[in-house]
């Protein structure tokens, strides 16, 4: 997309990712009484983002057997078998599920009540109804069914793809009140993303090692003398902004990369083993920094992981198949991290999405870009084993279909999805519309799943 | 082999034969006449030769001893074996005889003939004379006595003045020959033991008859020395010859066998050799007979050598000397060690060593009288410059340095080849190293010239700055638009992509099309396609050759090219996409292909910035059912069908040539497009023509791709005019062409936006775009002076700083156009690859490249920078020449200024310099 507003988006906070500076006025933004918590009250959020639109539609199945059926005719290449299927019954429906076959640890956790599932959420400006949408007559997000502007609005809870922040970020930018340390609040391990970047508080972004040392400099007064100009250079004041970001960016690497070995040093290695994906590469990563969180000095975490690969134009089965089973095993580890750590009630981790899939097939056994999806909450602060939101009537063109191939419109908003992990996390309920936009159009701002 | 003598009796037969026909034997007992008999014994024979171990038979016979009988004249008749045995007095028992043995058929016995036998007068002899018994019959001792004159004695029993006697003479026994040991010698010394018998005292073993020195051991063995010669090769009779009395030889033999004798000999490889200065070769050497394969090394005569004349080691390795010797030729030599007599030798001529330059300064240099360092190594006294083939006045200052005098001409300005060539011996000329000759006013500054080509190329060099500066911008950019397209090898499917993305790195640091591979990147990250999903390297081969040919072409051309390419319809799945009625369409290239290729999701105005309605909201460009609508158009289409095989619809992938078309896969409903409605019933081919005509005219093709290639090749942030003028560019070249790609770039990069920057008064907050890690890389090699052939590590250096060649993550390319700067509100698609990880990787290539090495086949040569570095603010405006168009701030040139002097040795100097420079953000965005 090419939107040049951007530009013109009025702010009344200065650039939040100089290094160094500090907070600025937050008046805006509320006070944060509630949030007197002492230090050893500490808190995570972990988002794990499907990037590509995760066919959600496959992940958790009907399976009583009219449920199952439809489903089956529906779906038709695409339908699991019905025996493969990991049963569950939620009991605010009382009817049985089945998680894809892949989805073993999942199934496990949930039964276990330490996962729950929240049921056709997506991005909403307002609650929408079918006739609604196809006579034009509410506020939609922008651009339905683009990768990247629904990629941009789940990460910022804006109607606008042109939100300057991610709500992980705003979220750490309520920190501020009781934190006063240098490292950032927010962390993402799967490269720059709109999510943990806030207005006020420095986020950390990295795409490989976030611990990499700077080669080459041995201690001689030679090497000394080359450190500190390197690192002068980064100061300077040369008048262009690309080149303030861009020192801005290194030095702040250079200090954070160095912070965060000094602390992950006098981590005791973890027993849980991780899979050698990118995905439990990076959960690892958060499992080691979650545990060094005493050493930086952090109340509160918010991380952001990724995985990819999901927009299954084609070979839907093959994918998910391979791609369901490294999320589960990945978000099992993790979870297993957090008991070793001792912090698994303090620590809830969550499945982002652009969007779910068209529900219908198309010609290349895959499916195309739909709306609403179910998602995972995690932890044992979740109130595990049930289904949360509402449960969309899987017809083609029926009551919850935007268009005649599956499309869900959503049945809750991503807003109220973050808003009731964010009060978890100890935002006060006045403050939540501060970073949801759209939440006051919801009668429920939060639910109740964890 | 052992020789027989058989005992021969005498026969009796012999005796009467002896008796008979001979005179003067006494034993016939004949009367010399008259009847007057006297007692006489006659022993017969009377004389007899007898070797040592034989016996003899003697015969008594008594005359004038008238027993009871008369006596008798006549020879005794046949004798009568006695019927009796006869009884034996014990003195005949004293003779030896055996007694009760038949006494054989030569003993004569007659009664009144008995006589006693005695040797030497002792009665029936003894050990040392021999022994004879009473029947006459002697037996010789085996060792000979002193005296070997025998006398037999017969003495009348019955009238003991009565005797006859024989006169033996002992000789030695016939030796016998068993065996030898050896059994063979070989020509030369050997030492023979001869085993046998009968061997006497002064015997002697011989080689074909002739005497050997000969020691007796014993009787059954002798020790013999002797020297085999060559022509006695073969079999060679050894005998045993015992000596007088009774010389004989033996009649038995040993064969002894005679080898030649061994010959050394020495062989060196190669006979002959040429050796550069400071150069070595390796001889290798065989030894032949001998078990001994040692040599020791020497060149002229000296063991070893020495350091004029070069050294040989044990193993034959001769390294030449440091300087040549006069003459400049050698012998090396390997002498057998274990036959000094045997040795072989190689010829080595010596010649100068190949002179290597690595910079010329100072370059470039200015039409007419110049003055040049030349440095490198190998320089020899005596070695000359050459500019452009002609030799200049040469001064030889050291090995490493020449200084040379020379005029440019005006008809040089360009590259002209600087080369040295060292004298004979072994004259050769260096590789060349290009010179760049300037006008004496060019068209353009260094520095516009270099900012120039941070523009347009994978990065400023000397020599380009001053071509560039030569010819000015739009000349050069004439140049660029018809210099051939670079190559990428021809791979097959199971070849690794790291050849494609070696080549990738080799053409752009390489190529003299720097342009059109930079427009080539730009447009292969906005038309997408990833290795992630395609892991075919030939798809990439055909994918950027297509981009390559198409850059300075027309818009349509390219779209055209990009929907039919097997590459694209794998990943975006138009290739087998069915338009089967009541199927649906996949509808990825459908939506992407409007999306991300061509018009963007929000209607734009001409200058980029996006339409709204009254309400002050964006104008989408398409809606659902437009998407639908294209994506009933690519239907239909499937992979060319690979050689030998009939296309069919579903045909497997196959990356050669566009994809075919296949009617009955073909979606025949109407369809909605943007600006048009095609009609049922159409035609595969008029649907698509018609469906990228209607994207191509589309008015959001110039802004949408304008705003896509300034952003890569000036600036993150144009202003809406800028992006305005080029929009107007692509929808009218100028000759009322829509779509020519060649007049965008040339607007993009001659609009004053563009140009502005020369100017460091008019450079603006807002400027410049942040070197992606591809143009980064190649940016800092090309600085660098850098030889590489790819290498092999630098798309691993890329993907560190989040860039693997060919694999984006997804088809948004590596980074999305409308990325915003975090804490800005400025828009900087390559910051989404700047983060905590890729900033240090940034840094830590640069640390590889200039203290370390970023791959075997990538060098880096700092030296032209070297040259300079003695003065440190030369130093410093030199690299900024080429690094930052000659724009380093005052006070970030102080700061290196303070740094580098600190830093004396000149070559630790200029790579702190080019560190410091390279790794920092001033230099990372280009501005």
């Amino acid at each position: 997309m090419r939107k040049m507003t951007r530009r013109d988006f009025v702010r009344n906070t200065c650039c939040s990712a100089a290094a160094g500076m500090a907070a600025a006025s937050f008046s805006r933004l509320g006070l944060i009484n509630a949030m007197a918590q002492t230090s050893t009250d500490y808190k995570a959020l972990v988002c794990i983002f499907l990037f590509g639109g995760n066919d959600a539609n496959n992940m958790i199945v009907p399976l009583d057997s009219s449920g199952y059926a439809n489903y089956a005719s529906l779906r038709a290449g695409l339908a699991l078998s019905q025996g493969q299927l990991l049963p569950v019954t939620p009991p605010s429906i009382g009817s049985p599920f089945g998680f894809h076959p892949s989805l073993v640890e999942i199934q496990q956790l949930f039964n276990n009540q330490k996962l729950a599932l929240l049921a056709n959420v997506g991005t909403l400006v307002q609650p929408t109804t079918r006739a609604q949408f196809l006579q034009q007559q509410a506020t939609l997000p922008e651009n339905l069914f683009s990768h990247e502007d629904q990629q941009l609005q789940m990460q910022s809870a804006a109607a606008s793809t042109l939100a300057p922040a991610g709500w992980g970020g705003l979220l750490a930018d309520k920190m501020e009140a009781i934190y006063g340390g240098n490292f950032p609040v927010a962390i993402s391990l799967a490269g720059t993303n709109l999510f943990v970047e806030g207005l006020s508080m420095r986020c950390m972004e990295s795409s490989g090692n976030p611990t990499s040392p700077l080669n080459g400099f041995y201690g001689s007064a030679t090497d000394n003398a080359r450190l500190a100009a390197l690192q002068s250079l980064l100061t300077f004041d040369t008048g262009l902004s690309l080149i303030q970001s861009a020192s801005s960016v290194t030095g702040n690497a250079l200090n954070d990369s160095k912070a965060l070995a000094t602390a992950l040093a006098s981590n005791k290695a973890l027993m849980t083993q991780f899979p050698t994906s990118s995905l439990g590469g990076q959960l690892k990563q958060v499992a080691q920094i979650i545990q060094a969180r005493s050493g930086l000095g952090l109340p509160r975490q918010i991380f952001f992981v990724s995985s990819g690969g999901f927009d299954t134009h084609t070979a839907q089965l093959p994918t998910q198949l391979a791609l369901f089973k490294d999320l589960s095993q990945c978000m099992n580890a993790f979870y297993n991290a957090t008991v070793e750590i001792g912090v698994d009630s303090q620590v809830t981790s969550f499945t982002l999405s652009d969007f779910a899939r068209t529900f219908q097939p198309d010609s290349t056994s895959g499916t195309d870009h739909a709306w609403g999806s179910h998602h995972m909450i995690m932890g044992s602060a979740v109130k595990g084993s049930d289904f949360y939101g509402t449960f969309p009537t899987l017809a083609l063109g029926g009551p919850d279909d935007a268009t005649s191939q599956g499309r869900w419109i959503p049945t809750t908003s991503l807003d109220q999805y973050g808003a009731t992990l964010a009060k978890w996390f100890g935002v006060q309920a006045s403050d939540l519309p501060s970073i949801f936009s759209n939440l006051p159009n919801f009668q429920n701002p939060t639910l109740s799943f964890v | 082999m052992t020789g027989s003598l058989v005992q021969r009796p005498v026969s009796r037969l012999k005796i009467l034969a002896l008796c008979l026909g001979t005179a003067g034997m006494v034993a016939c007992g004949v009367s010399e006449g008259g009847n007057h008999l006297h007692p006489a014994v006659v022993v017969a024979p009377a004389q007899a030769q007898i070797r040592a171990g034989d016996t003899q038979q003697f015969k008594a016979t008594v005359t004038g001893i008238t027993p009871t009988g008369s006596a008798s004249s006549t020879p005794p008749s046949q004798p009568n074996p006695p019927s009796t045995p006869i009884t034996i007095s014990q003195s005949r028992a004293r003779m030896g005889h055996a007694g009760l043995s038949s006494p054989g058929p030569n003993i004569v016995v007659e009664s009144g003939d008995e006589v006693t036998w005695s040797v030497n007068g002792v009665a029936g002899g003894n050990a040392t004379v021999g022994t004879i018994n009473s029947n006459g019959l002697y037996a010789a001792p085996a060792v000979l006595p002193s005296n070997t004159a025998i006398t037999v004695t017969a003495t009348s029993v019955a009238n003991l003045s009565a005797s006859g006697e024989a006169a033996v003479a002992l000789e030695n026994a016939i030796p016998v020959v068993q065996s030898a040991q050896p059994s063979s010698v070989t020509v030369g010394n050997f030492t023979l033991s001869v085993a046998g018998s009968k061997f006497a005292k002064g015997a002697e073993v011989l080689l074909n008859g002739t005497a050997l020195q000969t020691t007796f051991v014993s009787a059954t063995q002798l020790t013999a020395t002797g020297t085999a010669t060559q022509p006695e090769v073969g079999k060679a009779t050894i005998t045993v010859e015992n000596p007088n009395p009774g010389a004989i030889v033996s009649a038995t033999a040993y064969a002894l066998q005679i080898d030649p004798a061994l010959k050394v000999t020495v062989n060196v490889s190669p006979a002959t050799a040429q050796v550069r200065e400071g150069g070595t070769q390796q001889f290798s050497v065989t030894v032949t007979g001998s078990t001994n394969p040692a040599v020791s090394w020497s060149v002229n005569g000296v063991t070893g050598g020495n350091s004029s004349l070069g050294t040989v080691d044990a193993s034959g390795l001769y390294k030449a000397p440091a300087s040549l010797p006069n003459p400049n030729s050698v012998t090396v030599t390997a002498t057998s060690v274990a036959a000094s007599g045997s040795s072989a030798t190689a010829m080595v001529a010596l010649q100068n060593p190949i002179p290597l330059v690595t910079a010329v300064s100072p370059n470039p240099v200015t039409v007419g009288n110049f003055t040049l360092t030349v440095t490198g190594t190998n320089f020899v006294s005596g070695a000359t410059v050459s500019f452009g083939g002609q030799f200049l006045d040469t001064t030889y200052v050291s090995s490493t340095k020449l200084t040379a005098t020379g005029t440019a001409s005006t008809q040089q300005v360009g590259s002209v080849a600087v080369e040295v060539q060292n004298p004979d011996p072994g004259s050769v000329e260096s590789s060349a190293l290009n010179l760049q000759v300037s006008s004496a006013s060019p068209v353009v500054s260094a520095a516009v010239a270099a900012r120039f080509l941070e523009q347009s190329t994978f990065g400023p060099t000397p020599q380009l700055i001053a071509h560039v500066q030569q010819i000015g911008l739009q000349a050069f950019l004439n140049e660029q638009f018809t210099a051939p397209a670079s190559t990428y090898p021809a791979l097959v499917s199971t070849d690794s992509m790291s050849l494609m993305q070696q080549r990738f790195f080799a053409n752009a640091v390489n190529g003299q099309d720097q342009l059109r591979q930079r427009v080539a990147l730009a447009l292969s990250e906005q038309f997408v396609i990833s290795a992630i999903k395609i892991s075919d390297p030939t798809a990439f081969v055909l994918w950027m050759n297509m981009l390559q040919k198409d850059a300075f072409g027309n818009h349509s051309t390219l779209l055209n090219d990009v929907t039919l390419s097997p590459a694209m319809g794998n990943y975006l799945d138009m290739g087998n996409n069915d338009g089967c009625s009541g199927c649906r369409p996949n509808e990825n290239y459908g939506r992407e292909v409007l999306q991300l290729f061509t018009i963007g999701l929000a209607q734009l105005n001409p200058d980029g910035s996006p339409q709204v309605d009254g309400s002050g909201n964006p104008i989408p460009t398409y809606q659902q059912a437009t998407v639908d609508g294209f994506s009933d158009v690519f239907t239909g289409w499937t992979y060319p069908a690979a050689p030998g095989t009939t296309a069919q619809f579903y045909d497997p992938l196959f990356y050669s040539g566009p994809m075919i078309p296949f009617a009955s896969h073909h979606n025949t409903t109407a369809k909605t497009l943007l600006d048009t409605t095609l009609p049922a019933g159409n035609n595969i081919q008029t649907d698509l023509n018609a469906a990228l005509k209607d994207i191509f005219n589309h008015p959001n093709v110039g802004p949408f791709l304008a705003q896509h290639l300034i952003q890569n090749l000036v600036t993150s942030n144009p202003s809406p005019a800028y992006v305005a003028r080029v929009s107007a560019v692509f929808n009218d070249n100028g000759s009322g062409v829509r779509g020519d790609l060649k007049a965008v770039v040339s607007a993009i990069l001659l609009d004053p936006e563009a140009r502005r920057g020369d100017d460091l008064t008019q450079v603006q907050a807002s400027d410049g775009h942040l070197k992606e890690p591809l143009l980064y890389i190649t940016n800092v090699l090309r600085a660098a002076n850098a030889t590489t052939d790819g290498g092999s590590n630098l798309q691993y250096y890329a993907s560190n700083m989040g860039q693997y060649p060919f694999y984006s993550p997804s088809v948004f390319n590596f980074y999305p156009p409308n990325n915003v700067i975090p804490g800005t509100t400025l828009l900087g698609p390559e910051f989404k690859l700047m983060n905590t990880s890729t900033a240090i990787a940034r840094i830590n290539y640069v640390n590889d490249l200039v203290y370390g090495n970023v791959g075997a086949t990538t060098t880096v040569n700092l030296s032209p920078y070297v040259t300079v570095a003695g003065d440190v603010n030369k130093l410093l405006t030199t690299l900024s020449g080429v690094m930052l168009h000659s724009q380093m701030s005052s006070d970030m040139q102080g700061t290196l200024a303070s740094t580098l002097s600190g830093i004396t040795d000149l070559k630790q100097r200029t790579q702190a310099a080019f560190f410091l420079i390279a790794s920092s953000s001033q230099y990372q965005v280009e501005h």
